[in-house]
Protein backbone atom coordinates (compact mmCIF):
# COMPACT_ATOMS: atom_id res chain seq x y z
CA UNK A 1 0.00 0.00 0.00
CA UNK A 2 1.36 3.34 -0.93
CA UNK A 3 1.85 6.10 1.53
CA UNK A 4 -1.20 8.20 2.17
CA UNK A 5 -0.22 11.84 2.29
CA UNK A 6 -2.00 13.49 5.16
CA UNK A 7 -2.63 17.13 4.60
CA UNK A 8 -1.93 18.53 8.01
CA UNK A 9 0.14 21.68 7.82
CA UNK A 10 2.94 20.49 10.05
CA UNK A 11 4.14 17.46 8.16
CA UNK A 12 3.79 15.62 4.96
CA UNK A 13 4.74 12.04 4.40
CA UNK A 14 7.77 10.72 2.54
CA UNK A 15 9.92 13.61 3.63
CA UNK A 16 8.30 16.00 1.17
CA UNK A 17 8.73 19.69 1.78
CA UNK A 18 6.83 20.88 4.78
CA UNK A 19 4.27 23.33 3.57
CA UNK A 20 4.32 25.44 6.71
CA UNK A 21 8.08 25.76 6.33
CA UNK A 22 7.72 26.75 2.71
CA UNK A 23 5.22 29.42 3.62
CA UNK A 24 7.62 31.04 6.07
CA UNK A 25 10.53 30.93 3.68
CA UNK A 26 11.66 34.26 2.34
CA UNK A 27 11.46 32.75 -1.14
CA UNK A 28 8.08 31.16 -0.58
CA UNK A 29 6.43 33.31 -3.20
CA UNK A 30 8.66 31.85 -5.84
CA UNK A 31 9.27 28.33 -4.55
CA UNK A 32 8.41 25.70 -7.12
CA UNK A 33 5.42 23.58 -6.18
CA UNK A 34 4.81 21.68 -9.38
CA UNK A 35 7.44 21.17 -12.01
CA UNK A 36 6.52 19.71 -15.39
CA UNK A 37 9.39 18.63 -17.56
CA UNK A 38 9.06 17.68 -21.24
CA UNK A 39 5.52 16.42 -20.82
CA UNK A 40 4.05 14.78 -23.91
CA UNK A 41 0.52 13.46 -24.09
CA UNK A 42 -0.82 11.10 -26.74
CA UNK A 43 -4.44 10.14 -27.27
CA UNK A 44 -3.90 7.03 -29.37
CA UNK A 45 -2.03 8.31 -32.41
CA UNK A 46 -2.80 11.93 -31.67
CA UNK A 47 0.08 13.83 -30.16
CA UNK A 48 -1.81 16.32 -27.99
CA UNK A 49 0.97 17.94 -25.97
CA UNK A 50 4.53 18.51 -27.11
CA UNK A 51 7.40 18.74 -24.63
CA UNK A 52 5.65 21.01 -22.16
CA UNK A 53 8.00 22.31 -19.50
CA UNK A 54 6.46 24.54 -16.87
CA UNK A 55 7.05 25.37 -13.22
CA UNK A 56 4.15 26.32 -10.98
CA UNK A 57 5.03 28.32 -7.90
CA UNK A 58 3.59 28.23 -4.40
CA UNK A 59 1.11 30.87 -3.35
CA UNK A 60 0.51 32.00 -6.87
CA UNK A 61 -2.24 31.70 -9.43
CA UNK A 62 -1.01 30.42 -12.75
CA UNK A 63 -3.38 30.88 -15.67
CA UNK A 64 -3.29 28.70 -18.76
CA UNK A 65 -4.81 30.28 -21.83
CA UNK A 66 -5.12 29.33 -25.47
CA UNK A 67 -7.70 28.51 -28.13
CA UNK A 68 -9.92 25.45 -27.87
CA UNK A 69 -8.05 22.23 -28.42
CA UNK A 70 -4.65 23.76 -27.67
CA UNK A 71 -3.90 21.30 -24.87
CA UNK A 72 -4.34 23.46 -21.79
CA UNK A 73 -7.02 21.26 -20.20
CA UNK A 74 -5.07 18.14 -21.20
CA UNK A 75 -2.06 19.56 -19.38
CA UNK A 76 -4.19 20.42 -16.35
CA UNK A 77 -5.53 16.88 -16.21
CA UNK A 78 -1.98 15.52 -16.26
CA UNK A 79 -1.28 17.32 -13.01
CA UNK A 80 -3.58 15.13 -10.94
CA UNK A 81 -3.43 12.15 -13.26
CA UNK A 82 -6.99 12.53 -14.46
CA UNK A 83 -5.75 11.38 -17.85
CA UNK A 84 -5.10 7.95 -16.36
CA UNK A 85 -8.78 7.20 -16.77
CA UNK A 86 -8.88 8.23 -20.43
CA UNK A 87 -8.62 5.21 -22.73
CA UNK A 88 -5.59 5.30 -25.01
CA UNK A 89 -4.04 8.25 -23.23
CA UNK A 90 -0.30 8.07 -22.68
CA UNK A 91 1.81 10.59 -20.79
CA UNK A 92 5.60 10.86 -21.03
CA UNK A 93 8.05 13.20 -19.34
CA UNK A 94 7.90 14.00 -15.68
CA UNK A 95 5.71 16.04 -13.36
CA UNK A 96 7.08 16.63 -9.88
CA UNK A 97 5.10 17.78 -6.89
CA UNK A 98 7.50 19.13 -4.29
CA UNK A 99 10.29 17.39 -6.16
CA UNK A 100 8.64 13.97 -6.28
CA UNK A 101 7.46 12.48 -9.56
CA UNK A 102 3.69 12.06 -9.44
CA UNK A 103 3.90 9.39 -12.15
CA UNK A 104 6.30 7.25 -10.10
CA UNK A 105 5.19 3.66 -9.61
CA UNK A 106 4.77 4.01 -5.86
CA UNK A 107 2.42 6.97 -5.97
CA UNK A 108 -1.09 6.40 -4.68
CA UNK A 109 -3.27 8.25 -7.16
CA UNK A 110 -6.13 8.72 -4.70
CA UNK A 111 -3.77 10.27 -2.19
CA UNK A 112 -2.23 12.39 -4.94
CA UNK A 113 -5.65 13.76 -5.87
CA UNK A 114 -6.21 14.73 -2.28
CA UNK A 115 -3.09 16.88 -2.56
CA UNK A 116 -4.03 18.25 -5.95
CA UNK A 117 -7.71 19.08 -5.97
CA UNK A 118 -9.78 20.03 -8.97
CA UNK A 119 -12.73 22.29 -9.69
CA UNK A 120 -14.52 21.71 -12.95
CA UNK A 121 -16.17 23.92 -15.52
CA UNK A 122 -19.69 22.90 -14.55
CA UNK A 123 -20.54 22.87 -10.85
CA UNK A 124 -20.98 19.21 -9.97
CA UNK A 125 -22.30 18.89 -6.41
CA UNK A 126 -23.15 15.40 -5.25
CA UNK A 127 -26.89 14.75 -4.93
CA UNK A 128 -26.55 15.12 -1.18
CA UNK A 129 -26.94 17.87 1.36
CA UNK A 130 -24.68 20.91 1.44
CA UNK A 131 -23.06 19.55 4.60
CA UNK A 132 -22.51 16.10 3.15
CA UNK A 133 -20.94 17.50 -0.01
CA UNK A 134 -18.20 19.16 1.99
CA UNK A 135 -17.94 16.40 4.60
CA UNK A 136 -17.51 13.68 2.02
CA UNK A 137 -13.78 14.17 1.36
CA UNK A 138 -12.68 14.55 4.99
CA UNK A 139 -14.69 11.44 5.82
CA UNK A 140 -13.16 9.16 3.20
CA UNK A 141 -9.69 10.49 3.90
CA UNK A 142 -10.15 10.04 7.63
CA UNK A 143 -9.40 13.63 8.47
CA UNK A 144 -11.95 13.86 11.28
CA UNK A 145 -12.15 11.57 14.26
CA UNK A 146 -15.30 12.98 15.76
CA UNK A 147 -18.44 14.55 14.44
CA UNK A 148 -17.44 17.89 15.94
CA UNK A 149 -14.13 17.78 14.04
CA UNK A 150 -16.01 17.10 10.85
CA UNK A 151 -18.41 19.96 11.49
CA UNK A 152 -15.49 22.26 12.10
CA UNK A 153 -13.87 21.26 8.83
CA UNK A 154 -17.15 21.77 6.94
CA UNK A 155 -17.78 25.18 8.48
CA UNK A 156 -14.21 26.34 7.91
CA UNK A 157 -14.22 25.13 4.32
CA UNK A 158 -17.52 26.86 3.62
CA UNK A 159 -16.17 30.03 5.23
CA UNK A 160 -12.98 29.91 3.16
CA UNK A 161 -15.11 29.44 0.06
CA UNK A 162 -17.18 32.48 1.03
CA UNK A 163 -20.38 30.46 1.16
CA UNK A 164 -21.02 29.84 4.86
CA UNK A 165 -23.14 32.90 5.56
CA UNK A 166 -25.43 32.06 2.68
CA UNK A 167 -26.01 28.44 3.67
CA UNK A 168 -25.56 28.28 7.43
CA UNK A 169 -29.31 28.00 8.00
CA UNK A 170 -29.82 25.20 5.50
CA UNK A 171 -26.78 22.99 5.82
CA UNK A 172 -28.86 19.88 5.36
CA UNK A 173 -30.80 21.10 2.35
CA UNK A 174 -29.94 19.52 -1.03
CA UNK A 175 -26.88 21.09 -2.62
CA UNK A 176 -28.58 20.98 -6.00
CA UNK A 177 -30.96 23.67 -4.76
CA UNK A 178 -28.17 26.26 -4.70
CA UNK A 179 -27.62 28.74 -7.51
CA UNK A 180 -24.88 28.05 -10.08
CA UNK A 181 -22.43 30.42 -8.41
CA UNK A 182 -23.18 28.97 -4.98
CA UNK A 183 -22.79 25.43 -6.32
CA UNK A 184 -19.39 26.32 -7.74
CA UNK A 185 -18.30 27.80 -4.40
CA UNK A 186 -19.60 24.64 -2.74
CA UNK A 187 -17.41 22.61 -5.09
CA UNK A 188 -14.46 24.81 -4.12
CA UNK A 189 -15.32 24.25 -0.43
CA UNK A 190 -15.46 20.52 -1.13
CA UNK A 191 -12.07 20.68 -2.83
CA UNK A 192 -10.37 22.59 -0.04
CA UNK A 193 -12.04 20.57 2.73
CA UNK A 194 -9.30 17.95 2.44
CA UNK A 195 -6.65 20.65 2.56
CA UNK A 196 -4.98 20.16 -0.81
CA UNK A 197 -1.75 21.92 -1.73
CA UNK A 198 -2.62 22.62 -5.33
CA UNK A 199 -6.02 23.51 -6.73
CA UNK A 200 -6.67 22.98 -10.41
CA UNK A 201 -9.53 24.94 -11.92
CA UNK A 202 -10.81 24.10 -15.37
CA UNK A 203 -12.79 27.12 -16.58
CA UNK A 204 -14.50 27.45 -13.20
CA UNK A 205 -16.50 30.53 -14.13
CA UNK A 206 -17.59 29.79 -17.66
CA UNK A 207 -21.07 28.77 -16.52
CA UNK A 208 -21.46 31.68 -14.11
CA UNK A 209 -22.80 35.21 -14.37
CA UNK A 210 -20.44 38.20 -13.85
CA UNK A 211 -21.35 38.63 -10.17
CA UNK A 212 -20.75 34.96 -9.34
CA UNK A 213 -17.57 35.13 -11.42
CA UNK A 214 -16.32 38.11 -9.42
CA UNK A 215 -16.97 36.21 -6.17
CA UNK A 216 -15.01 33.20 -7.39
CA UNK A 217 -12.17 35.47 -8.52
CA UNK A 218 -12.07 37.21 -5.13
CA UNK A 219 -12.05 33.82 -3.53
CA UNK A 220 -9.14 32.69 -5.68
CA UNK A 221 -7.19 35.74 -4.52
CA UNK A 222 -7.77 34.76 -0.92
CA UNK A 223 -7.06 31.09 -1.47
CA UNK A 224 -3.76 31.69 -3.21
CA UNK A 225 -2.21 32.62 0.13
CA UNK A 226 -2.48 28.97 1.09
CA UNK A 227 -2.63 27.07 -2.17
CA UNK A 228 -1.03 26.98 -5.57
CA UNK A 229 -3.83 27.56 -8.04
CA UNK A 230 -3.73 26.68 -11.70
CA UNK A 231 -6.64 27.91 -13.73
CA UNK A 232 -7.53 27.13 -17.31
CA UNK A 233 -9.64 29.92 -18.72
CA UNK A 234 -10.97 31.12 -22.02
CA UNK A 235 -11.41 34.57 -20.61
CA UNK A 236 -8.21 36.49 -21.11
CA UNK A 237 -9.53 39.28 -18.93
CA UNK A 238 -9.98 36.73 -16.17
CA UNK A 239 -6.42 35.45 -16.63
CA UNK A 240 -5.19 39.04 -16.52
CA UNK A 241 -7.26 39.86 -13.44
CA UNK A 242 -6.48 36.91 -11.23
CA UNK A 243 -3.16 35.34 -12.16
CA UNK A 244 0.43 36.22 -11.42
CA UNK A 245 1.81 34.00 -14.17
CA UNK A 246 0.29 33.08 -17.49
CA UNK A 247 1.13 30.33 -19.93
CA UNK A 248 -0.11 30.40 -23.50
CA UNK A 249 -0.77 27.10 -25.25
CA UNK A 250 -1.21 26.69 -28.98
CA UNK A 251 -1.59 23.47 -30.97
CA UNK A 252 -0.19 21.41 -28.13
CA UNK A 253 2.83 23.63 -27.49
CA UNK A 254 3.41 25.82 -24.48
CA UNK A 255 4.34 28.82 -26.58
CA UNK A 256 5.18 31.28 -23.85
CA UNK A 257 5.03 31.58 -20.10
CA UNK A 258 5.84 34.58 -18.00
CA UNK A 259 4.47 37.05 -15.54
CA UNK A 260 0.91 37.95 -16.39
CA UNK A 261 1.95 41.58 -16.59
CA UNK A 262 4.55 40.75 -19.19
CA UNK A 263 2.32 38.42 -21.23
CA UNK A 264 -0.48 40.98 -21.43
CA UNK A 265 1.66 44.06 -21.96
CA UNK A 266 4.46 42.87 -24.11
CA UNK A 267 4.41 39.21 -25.09
CA UNK A 268 7.54 37.86 -26.69
CA UNK A 269 5.99 35.49 -29.19
CA UNK A 270 3.95 36.67 -32.17
CA UNK A 271 1.43 33.87 -31.65
CA UNK A 272 0.80 34.99 -28.08
CA UNK A 273 0.39 38.56 -29.23
CA UNK A 274 -2.00 37.54 -32.00
CA UNK A 275 -4.08 35.45 -29.61
CA UNK A 276 -4.40 37.87 -26.74
CA UNK A 277 -5.13 40.78 -29.06
CA UNK A 278 -7.85 38.76 -30.78
CA UNK A 279 -6.08 38.46 -34.13
CA UNK A 280 -6.80 34.75 -34.14
CA UNK A 281 -8.42 32.08 -32.03
CA UNK B 1 -14.84 42.22 -32.65
CA UNK B 2 -11.15 42.27 -33.46
CA UNK B 3 -11.62 43.69 -36.93
CA UNK B 4 -13.95 46.41 -35.75
CA UNK B 5 -11.55 47.27 -32.96
CA UNK B 6 -8.60 47.44 -35.34
CA UNK B 7 -10.53 49.73 -37.67
CA UNK B 8 -11.43 52.00 -34.78
CA UNK B 9 -7.86 52.09 -33.58
CA UNK B 10 -6.60 52.84 -37.07
CA UNK B 11 -9.11 55.65 -37.47
CA UNK B 12 -7.97 57.28 -34.20
CA UNK B 13 -4.37 56.81 -35.26
CA UNK B 14 -5.02 58.62 -38.56
CA UNK B 15 -6.82 61.37 -36.71
CA UNK B 16 -3.89 61.79 -34.35
CA UNK B 17 -1.42 61.93 -37.23
CA UNK B 18 -3.61 64.62 -38.83
CA UNK B 19 -3.52 66.60 -35.57
CA UNK B 20 0.26 66.18 -35.61
CA UNK B 21 0.35 67.75 -39.08
CA UNK B 22 -1.86 70.65 -37.96
CA UNK B 23 0.31 71.29 -34.92
CA UNK B 24 3.47 71.27 -37.01
CA UNK B 25 1.93 73.87 -39.28
CA UNK B 26 0.79 75.86 -36.26
CA UNK B 27 4.37 75.96 -34.94
CA UNK B 28 5.76 77.02 -38.31
CA UNK B 29 3.09 79.67 -38.79
CA UNK B 30 3.64 80.98 -35.27
CA UNK B 31 7.36 81.33 -35.81
CA UNK B 32 6.94 83.02 -39.17
CA UNK B 33 4.47 85.41 -37.59
CA UNK B 34 7.05 86.12 -34.89
CA UNK B 35 9.80 86.83 -37.40
CA UNK B 36 7.64 88.98 -39.65
CA UNK B 37 5.55 90.44 -36.79
CA UNK B 38 2.51 89.54 -38.87
CA UNK B 39 -0.44 90.17 -36.54
CA UNK B 40 -3.23 88.62 -38.69
CA UNK B 41 -1.12 85.46 -39.13
CA UNK B 42 -0.48 85.31 -35.37
CA UNK B 43 -4.21 85.67 -34.71
CA UNK B 44 -4.89 82.78 -37.08
CA UNK B 45 -2.46 80.60 -35.08
CA UNK B 46 -4.27 81.48 -31.84
CA UNK B 47 -7.63 80.61 -33.36
CA UNK B 48 -6.21 77.36 -34.73
CA UNK B 49 -5.22 76.39 -31.19
CA UNK B 50 -8.87 76.20 -30.22
CA UNK B 51 -9.39 73.54 -32.90
CA UNK B 52 -6.41 71.56 -31.59
CA UNK B 53 -7.82 71.77 -28.05
CA UNK B 54 -11.17 70.43 -29.23
CA UNK B 55 -9.47 67.64 -31.19
CA UNK B 56 -7.47 66.69 -28.12
CA UNK B 57 -10.61 66.18 -26.05
CA UNK B 58 -12.28 64.23 -28.81
CA UNK B 59 -9.26 61.96 -29.35
CA UNK B 60 -9.00 61.30 -25.64
CA UNK B 61 -12.66 60.32 -25.49
CA UNK B 62 -12.18 57.94 -28.41
CA UNK B 63 -9.17 56.31 -26.76
CA UNK B 64 -11.00 55.94 -23.44
CA UNK B 65 -13.93 54.40 -25.26
CA UNK B 66 -11.66 51.78 -26.83
CA UNK B 67 -10.10 51.00 -23.45
CA UNK B 68 -13.49 50.63 -21.80
CA UNK B 69 -15.15 48.61 -24.53
CA UNK B 70 -12.36 46.31 -25.67
CA UNK B 71 -9.91 46.03 -22.76
CA UNK B 72 -6.98 45.87 -25.18
CA UNK B 73 -3.71 44.22 -24.24
CA UNK B 74 -0.12 44.01 -25.50
CA UNK B 75 0.68 46.13 -28.55
CA UNK B 76 -2.92 47.36 -28.80
CA UNK B 77 -2.81 48.60 -25.22
CA UNK B 78 0.57 50.23 -25.81
CA UNK B 79 -0.69 51.92 -28.96
CA UNK B 80 -3.73 53.39 -27.24
CA UNK B 81 -1.68 54.53 -24.25
CA UNK B 82 0.88 56.07 -26.61
CA UNK B 83 -1.84 57.80 -28.59
CA UNK B 84 -3.32 59.21 -25.39
CA UNK B 85 0.05 60.59 -24.33
CA UNK B 86 1.08 61.87 -27.74
CA UNK B 87 -2.30 63.58 -27.97
CA UNK B 88 -1.55 65.51 -24.77
CA UNK B 89 1.92 66.49 -26.02
CA UNK B 90 0.53 67.71 -29.32
CA UNK B 91 -2.03 69.85 -27.54
CA UNK B 92 0.71 71.37 -25.38
CA UNK B 93 2.81 72.07 -28.46
CA UNK B 94 -0.22 73.86 -29.88
CA UNK B 95 -0.39 75.93 -26.69
CA UNK B 96 3.27 76.89 -27.07
CA UNK B 97 2.67 77.89 -30.70
CA UNK B 98 -0.24 80.06 -29.57
CA UNK B 99 1.98 81.61 -26.91
CA UNK B 100 4.62 82.42 -29.53
CA UNK B 101 1.87 83.97 -31.66
CA UNK B 102 0.82 86.17 -28.74
CA UNK B 103 4.46 87.23 -28.31
CA UNK B 104 4.49 88.16 -32.01
CA UNK B 105 1.44 90.37 -31.51
CA UNK B 106 2.97 92.08 -28.48
CA UNK B 107 6.35 92.56 -30.19
CA UNK B 108 4.60 94.17 -33.16
CA UNK B 109 3.43 96.89 -30.79
CA UNK B 110 6.91 97.60 -29.44
CA UNK B 111 10.02 99.14 -31.07
CA UNK B 112 11.74 96.61 -33.27
CA UNK B 113 14.78 94.71 -31.98
CA UNK B 114 17.12 92.22 -33.61
CA UNK B 115 16.43 88.68 -32.44
CA UNK B 116 19.40 86.43 -31.69
CA UNK B 117 20.53 83.91 -34.28
CA UNK B 118 20.33 81.17 -31.64
CA UNK B 119 16.54 81.57 -31.54
CA UNK B 120 16.40 80.57 -35.20
CA UNK B 121 18.59 77.57 -34.45
CA UNK B 122 16.40 76.55 -31.51
CA UNK B 123 13.37 76.84 -33.78
CA UNK B 124 14.98 74.81 -36.55
CA UNK B 125 16.05 72.10 -34.14
CA UNK B 126 12.73 71.91 -32.29
CA UNK B 127 10.86 71.84 -35.58
CA UNK B 128 13.08 69.01 -36.78
CA UNK B 129 12.56 67.15 -33.51
CA UNK B 130 8.81 67.45 -33.88
CA UNK B 131 8.96 66.27 -37.47
CA UNK B 132 11.19 63.32 -36.63
CA UNK B 133 9.16 62.28 -33.58
CA UNK B 134 5.96 62.23 -35.63
CA UNK B 135 7.73 60.38 -38.41
CA UNK B 136 9.08 57.87 -35.88
CA UNK B 137 5.49 57.31 -34.70
CA UNK B 138 4.08 56.95 -38.21
CA UNK B 139 6.88 54.69 -39.41
CA UNK B 140 7.35 52.82 -36.11
CA UNK B 141 11.04 53.74 -36.19
CA UNK B 142 12.72 53.51 -32.79
CA UNK B 143 16.11 54.58 -34.19
CA UNK B 144 14.62 57.85 -35.30
CA UNK B 145 12.95 58.25 -31.90
CA UNK B 146 16.33 57.82 -30.22
CA UNK B 147 17.76 60.52 -32.50
CA UNK B 148 15.10 62.91 -31.24
CA UNK B 149 16.06 62.20 -27.64
CA UNK B 150 19.68 63.03 -28.38
CA UNK B 151 18.68 66.29 -30.12
CA UNK B 152 16.75 67.38 -27.04
CA UNK B 153 19.94 67.81 -25.02
CA UNK B 154 21.38 70.08 -27.74
CA UNK B 155 18.29 72.27 -27.80
CA UNK B 156 18.26 72.54 -24.02
CA UNK B 157 21.91 73.61 -24.03
CA UNK B 158 21.31 76.10 -26.84
CA UNK B 159 18.41 77.67 -24.98
CA UNK B 160 20.44 77.96 -21.81
CA UNK B 161 23.34 79.53 -23.69
CA UNK B 162 21.06 82.20 -25.19
CA UNK B 163 20.07 83.65 -21.83
CA UNK B 164 23.34 85.38 -20.73
CA UNK B 165 23.61 87.34 -24.02
CA UNK B 166 20.03 88.56 -23.74
CA UNK B 167 20.49 89.57 -20.11
CA UNK B 168 23.61 91.49 -21.13
CA UNK B 169 21.62 93.28 -23.84
CA UNK B 170 18.93 94.20 -21.30
CA UNK B 171 21.60 95.72 -19.06
CA UNK B 172 22.99 97.72 -21.99
CA UNK B 173 19.58 98.81 -23.32
CA UNK B 174 17.07 98.86 -20.46
CA UNK B 175 14.40 100.36 -22.71
CA UNK B 176 14.35 97.05 -24.63
CA UNK B 177 13.67 95.00 -21.52
CA UNK B 178 10.17 93.95 -22.54
CA UNK B 179 11.19 92.92 -26.06
CA UNK B 180 14.17 90.97 -24.72
CA UNK B 181 12.03 89.21 -22.13
CA UNK B 182 9.64 88.35 -24.96
CA UNK B 183 12.52 86.89 -26.96
CA UNK B 184 13.70 84.86 -23.97
CA UNK B 185 10.15 83.57 -23.48
CA UNK B 186 9.88 82.70 -27.16
CA UNK B 187 13.15 80.75 -26.95
CA UNK B 188 11.81 78.96 -23.91
CA UNK B 189 8.54 78.14 -25.73
CA UNK B 190 10.48 76.74 -28.69
CA UNK B 191 12.64 74.70 -26.37
CA UNK B 192 9.50 73.34 -24.67
CA UNK B 193 8.23 72.27 -28.09
CA UNK B 194 11.43 70.23 -28.37
CA UNK B 195 10.73 68.72 -24.94
CA UNK B 196 7.29 67.60 -26.03
CA UNK B 197 8.74 66.15 -29.23
CA UNK B 198 11.13 64.20 -27.00
CA UNK B 199 8.14 62.97 -24.97
CA UNK B 200 6.55 61.76 -28.18
CA UNK B 201 9.79 59.97 -29.06
CA UNK B 202 9.75 58.27 -25.64
CA UNK B 203 6.19 57.16 -26.27
CA UNK B 204 7.24 55.70 -29.62
CA UNK B 205 9.97 53.71 -27.88
CA UNK B 206 7.44 52.47 -25.32
CA UNK B 207 5.02 51.59 -28.10
CA UNK B 208 7.61 49.57 -29.97
CA UNK B 209 9.52 47.93 -27.15
CA UNK B 210 7.41 48.20 -24.00
CA UNK B 211 10.36 49.96 -22.34
CA UNK B 212 9.60 53.09 -20.35
CA UNK B 213 12.39 55.63 -20.89
CA UNK B 214 11.83 58.79 -18.95
CA UNK B 215 13.75 61.15 -16.67
CA UNK B 216 16.88 59.19 -17.55
CA UNK B 217 15.25 56.07 -16.08
CA UNK B 218 14.89 52.99 -18.19
CA UNK B 219 12.29 50.44 -17.11
CA UNK B 220 12.74 47.50 -19.39
CA UNK B 221 10.19 44.77 -19.87
CA UNK B 222 12.36 41.81 -19.00
CA UNK B 223 11.72 38.61 -20.85
CA UNK B 224 11.44 35.55 -18.69
CA UNK B 225 12.71 32.36 -20.25
CA UNK B 226 10.16 29.59 -20.56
Amino acid sequence: MNTVYRMNDATTANGLIDRSEASTSTHSKMSTKVSANKVNVYYGDTHALHDVTLDVYSQQITALIGPSGCGKSTFLRCLNRMNDVVDGCRVTGSIDLDGKDIYAADVDVVALRSRIGMVFQKPNPFPKSIFENVAYGPKIHGLAEHRTDLEEIVVNSLKKAGLFDEVKDRMHAPATGLSGGQQQRLCIARTISINPEVVLMDEPCSALDPIATARIEDLMWELKENYSIIIVTHSMQQAARVSQRTGFFHLGDLVEVGTTEKIFQNPRDERTKDYITGRFG
Amino acid sequence: MALHFLREMDRINQQLIAVGGSVEKQVNDAYEALCSLDVPAAQRVIRQDEDVDAEEVQLEEECLKLLALYQPVAVDLRLIISMLKINIDLERIGDHAAHIARIAIRLSELPHIEVPQSMHTIYQQSKLMLRKSLLAFVEADSTMAETVLRMDDEVDALCKATMPGQIELIRGNPEEVEQRLMVITACRQLERIGDHAANIAEDVIYLLSGDIIRHGIVVRQTVRAT
